[in-house]
């Protein structure tokens, strides 16, 4: 059947070259379209980033700054203290983002993969603990870490983490393990592996592009998260990025938008970075195509 | 129902406990340090304290000082940005657990006044009155039940600042001391022009406008302990008519116009004549004015008893009452408040409260970015009125902007959005009163 | 049938409860407290601080015949999930195509493009927002004009409003595009390929092949949308503040109002577990259809 598809394909791209070249071309204007929509806000941070004060606000409104300066970054970085604060999130990201991906990968495999009576019900309160209003649970969540004095410590924004990974994150593993046929577990299990070496030899190397999915996006939330750390951290020391970005606004809501821009730059470029990165995992993952066809 | 709470919170600690035995105990080393003289204050305070920028170096500054004074009190220091601080404040008092020292506001209108210390002996003891502040800063501290709930620190309030070259444009002499709202009036329709995008202005629609409305010819939003709504007075119906012809002359722009361009751009790119300039904003803004165009400021026009309208906002620092060690608290609040030094300081981010200071540090100091004197700010803040709908207020305050807004978006004339929302505010008043009591 | 539970299927749930050990502890430990805290506020006339007394079913008499706000603001969101999450599915399934081409060179810099609004769609890009949708100067009116299309007020034009913010709640959808992408990559090539030997069009593949493999990820962003959905509150607070007129109040922004503002923490509590509800029901019902239309085992 290989050798079919090899065949029928030499002959298309014989055929098609030209049409090919076009395709791809049609392809990427298409593309850059997509991508420009989405990246315009950034490039307008970028653009704001690097005006001076005056030249802000013009009216219609200027994309382009006129004179370029670096002095944003400069003075907004010594605004407040943006070293400890990167260093704070980064500490809590990379301890938040393992604790996610390995305990929502191993519930949600629990859930994927196996029953007991109250399996469905079970499954409904972990869609149900999203379903609640972060805010009238503020309050009550707040005394708890209060009353096992986690208050002003990392802790509360990453040791629960470790409980679950979040409802979100096992849902979504939870529909990519059921997407991998269950003759592949079985098999393994005749060949004597328990149901953890299934869970760690055999199905997590299929899930990648979903693991990657979750890591890249909880990244993404711990990084900029501001209540969770507002509201249990006192001191400035334990600080991370994105309180210290709403430093920039005054108690009457007037903000210093460039610097504002300029630091949150500094802030999401790593992200990206990242982002761009991270997807070398994101097409190596699948490798049974023989058995699901 | 207290009790199944409690056996849930034990639970979840048991659980916690077994699942993380490392880390739940704590040793609070304080302790263990007495200090040997008897007379001086010591021990520890926590404060809570918010803001952005200068304002909040100030305030860190401040402390310092205190701590120069009493180098035996430890002061824990909470410092926020403003943003979602009544979530925070609300769930540490809950909790039991708030800060010994925290800053308040007197908009908010007694909001959390149960869980403050009255600071009526504290001032009596140490001969504190009136005659020591600011005049017009010390307003609302003291509540209806003759409770103190706080001590002043820094005010702001408003000046109107106007663009002279789209005055002399329109050949308008600039405004002066002595106008009154229908001196504005006519002033707005001769220094606006244009039409379509081009559209100049006479004022932008700045947020603390809604709260200038109901006082322009005299009226009030309500009565004084904030039981009855006075929006149907005839006085404010008067004032609210006079904001709906100005919108819909173009003197100040409509929802629409108002809704995507930031407030300041359109002053500071010169689309309109005249901003409420708060105290707050003023650097920030003449910053971005640069040396675009040359401009002045003007108290607000007068209202017919010859008071200039003006609205000020108030920040100030309340002990919690239940604190562990009041005496430092005390000596935190008094120090951060009235101490002449600090007080020098808070002169570059704010009307200071203590008189001395404002009527000669500030008083000399010129708007930051500019050669324009502050001393205008301090005649304002005497006859401005606390911001009117903070803290216990805001339900009521809500159904004031939907009021606004449906003048702003032309859905009603000022007459019949009165009419349609008069009972609706009563209602509120009377279910904020119901509920604190 | 005489033993209702054979000793495989006893095996198979003592493994279940140990794998998903880790979220019964957390759920115990940080969630379950908030949860009945918050509950029996539901009965209570509790302020800002939590302190109350019962006033039995006081609150939900309130809701549903007292205050025309609240029903309002359901309105609003049910028009705001019921525009939105369908949109966003099927343009995250577009762009995720679009972006699953491995063989175009800088596809990871495409990709990374509609990341970016994710991890910048803060509070920061509110005052872009306002310019994009400026009726004046804003370019999403400008490019209208390109076709001779006047565009309306979008934030102060009660018609438009709504869709003003679900325009901007469209450009965030990074992550269910990254998410669609993931479960674009669990499809095997094969298919595609035995499906071209019969003639089939890039459209049909898309029908025949990508789709139906790709209801589980769909299944997921549905839910996941409603969930989400129903609780929109940043963008319309800082953009809108909830109007025009109240055009664009959220259930979340009421709900919020109540907790923080009016100090009525009891009666947000019973607005937030009528929500819960909602979202409940709802995700019940799909989840019942689900059997029909979503392929696990392919």
């Amino acid at each position: 059947m290989l050798g079919r598809v090899e065949a029928q394909k030499q002959i298309n791209s014989s055929n098609n070259r030209s049409i090919d070249l076009v395709k791809s071309i049609f392809g990427y204007i298409v593309l850059t379209i997509i991508a420009l929509i989405f990246i315009f806000p950034f490039l307008w941070m970028v653009a704001t980033s690097l005006k001076l004060p005056t030249e802000v606000y013009t009216i219609p409104p200027k994309l382009l700054p006129e004179t370029i300066t670096f002095e944003n970054f400069i003075e907004g970085w010594q605004y407040a203290d943006f070293t400890r604060y990167t260093w704070n999130t980064i500490v809590v990201t990379t301890l938040a983002v393992l604790g996610t991906v390995i305990s929502s990968s191993f519930v949600a495999y629990g859930f994927a993969r196996f029953k007991s009576r109250y399996s469905t019900l079970l499954f409904t309160i972990v869609l149900g603990t999203m379903m609640l209003p972060d805010q009238v649970l503020l309050i009550p969540t707040y005394i708890l870490f209060s009353k096992i004095g986690w208050l002003d410590t990392l802790k509360p924004l990453i040791i629960p983490s470790y409980f679950g990974g979040g409802a979100f994150n096992i849902f979504l593993l939870r529909q990519f393990f059921k997407t991998i046929p269950k003759e592949l577990d079985e098999a393994a299990y005749i060949d004597g592996a328990n149901s953890f070496q299934i869970y760690y030899k055999i199905l997590l190397p299929q899930i990648k592009p979903a693991l990657t999915t979750i890591a890249v996006l909880s990244i993404a939330y711990h990084w900029n998260d501001f209540l969770n750390p507002l509201i249990y951290l006192n001191s400035e020391e334990n600080f991370t990025l994105a309180i210290g970005l709403k430093f920039f606004e005054n108690s009457y809501g007037s903000t210093q938008i460039q610097m504002l821009m300029a630091v949150s730059l500094i802030a999401v470029i790593p992200l990206i970075i990242l982002f761009i990165i991270a997807q070398k995992y994101f097409v190596e993952g699948i490798t049974m195509s023989g058995l699901k066809g | 129902m207290k009790k199944i709470l409690g056996f849930l919170l034990v639970v979840s600690l048991f659980f916690l406990m077994t699942a993380c035995s490392s880390d739940s105990h704590e040793v609070n080393e304080q302790d263990n340090e007495k200090q040997s003289n008897g007379e001086e204050i010591s021990g520890e305070i926590t404060v809570m304290g918010w803001g952005g920028g200068e304002e909040l170096q100030a305030r860190k500054d401040a402390t310092k000082i205190f701590q120069k004074m009493y180098p035996d009190v430890k002061v824990d220091e909470i410092w926020l940005p403003a943003d979602s601080i009544d979530e925070k404040l609300d769930a540490a008092l809950a909790a039991g657990d708030a800060a010994d020292v925290i800053m308040l506001s007197p908009d908010w209108k007694a909001l959390r006044a149960k869980w403050f210390e009255d600071l009526t002996p504290y001032f009596e003891k140490n001969n504190i009155d009136e005659s020591l502040f600011t005049p017009g800063a010390d307003d609302g501290y003291v509540l209806q039940d003759g409770k103190r709930e706080g001590m002043p620190t820094t005010q702001s309030c408003f000046l109107i600042a106007y663009n002279k070259e789209i005055f002399d444009e329109a050949g308008v002499p600039y405004p002066t001391n002595d106008w009154t709202w229908d001196d504005f009036a006519e002033i707005a329709k001769l220094v606006s022009s244009g039409s379509g995008a081009d559209r100049t202005y006479a004022i932008v629609s700045h947020w603390i406008l809604n709260s200038f409305a109901p006082y322009l010819y005299g009226g009030t939003p309500y009565n004084e302990d904030w039981t009855t709504q006075t929006i149907d007075s005839p006085e404010t119906i008067k004032a609210l008519k006079l904001i709906e012809e100005l919108i819909k002359a173009e003197a100040i722009p409509d929802d629409a116009a108002s809704k995507s361009i930031p407030m300041d751009a359109m002053f500071v790119t010169g689309r309109a004549a005249m901003y409420p300039l708060g105290l707050f904003e003023a650097g920030e803004i003449a910053k971005k004015v640069g040396d675009s165009f040359e401009w002045g400021v003007v108290l607000p026009p007068k209202d017919p008893n010859g008071k200039h309208t003006n609205i000020k906002f108030q920040t100030g620092w309340a002990m919690n009452k239940d604190s562990k060690n009041k005496e430092a608290a005390w000596a935190y609040i008094e120090t951060v408040s009235l101490n002449k030094e600090v007080n020098d300081i808070y002169a570059k981010v704010g009307i200071p409260a203590l008189k001395e200071s404002a009527e000669t540090t500030f008083a000399e100091m010129t708007i930051p970015n500019t050669d324009i004197k502050q001393t205008e700010y301090l005649n304002g803040l005497e006859d401005a009125v606390t911001f009117p709908w903070g803290g216990s207020i805001q339900k009521a305050a809500d159904i004031f902007f939907q009021l606004m807004d449906e003048i702003k978006t032309h859905k009603s004339t000022a007459k019949d959005a009165v009419e349609k929302y008069a009972p609706k505010m009563q209602d509120a008043l009377d279910d904020i009163h119901e509920r604190s009591h | 049938m005489i033993k209702k539970y054979s000793t495989k299927e006893k095996s198979e749930a003592r493994l279940f409860y140990i794998y998903i050990s880790p979220w019964i502890l957390g759920f115990i430990i940080f969630t379950l407290y908030p949860i009945v805290y918050s509950m029996i506020l539901v009965f209570t006339n509790a302020d800002n601080t939590g302190i109350g007394t019962f006033i039995g079913l006081d609150n939900f008499i309130k809701a549903f015949t007292e205050d025309a706000l609240f029903v309002k603001s359901l309105l609003n969101t049910i028009f705001y999930v019921a525009i939105q999450v369908p949109l966003s599915i099927i343009l995250s399934i577009l762009i995720a195509i679009a972006l699953n081409k491995k063989n175009i060179k800088g596809i990871q810099l495409f990709r990374a493009a509609v990341y970016v609004p994710f991890v910048t769609a803060g509070v920061a890009v509110t005052l872009l927002w306002g310019w994009i949708f400026n009726s004046q100067f804003g370019l999403i009116n400008y490019a209208l004009s390109l076709f001779g299309i006047e565009g309306p007020n979008w934030l102060s034009d009660e018609k438009w409003a709504m869709p003003a913010i679900i325009i901007m709640m469209l450009w965030s959808i990074g992550n269910s595009i990254i998410i669609t992408l993931a479960g674009l990559q669990d499809i095997p090539k094969q298919l595609y390929e035995s499906t071209e030997i019969d003639g089939a069009n890039g459209i049909q593949k898309i029908i025949y092949i990508t789709i139906p493999l790709l209801t589980p990820t769909i299944f997921f962003n549905l839910v996941m949308g409603i969930i989400n959905g129903f609780q929109i509150f940043t963008q319309p607070y800082v953009l809108t503040e909830g109007g025009p007129n109240h055009a664009t109040y959220t259930i979340m922004m009421h709900i919020y109002n109540h907790a923080f503002k009016y100090g009525e923490m009891g009666y947000a509590s019973t607005l937030a577990w009528i929500l819960f509800s909602i979202i409940m029901i709802l995700t019940l019902i799909i989840n019942q259809t689900s059997k029909r239309w979503v392929h696990y085992d392919n």
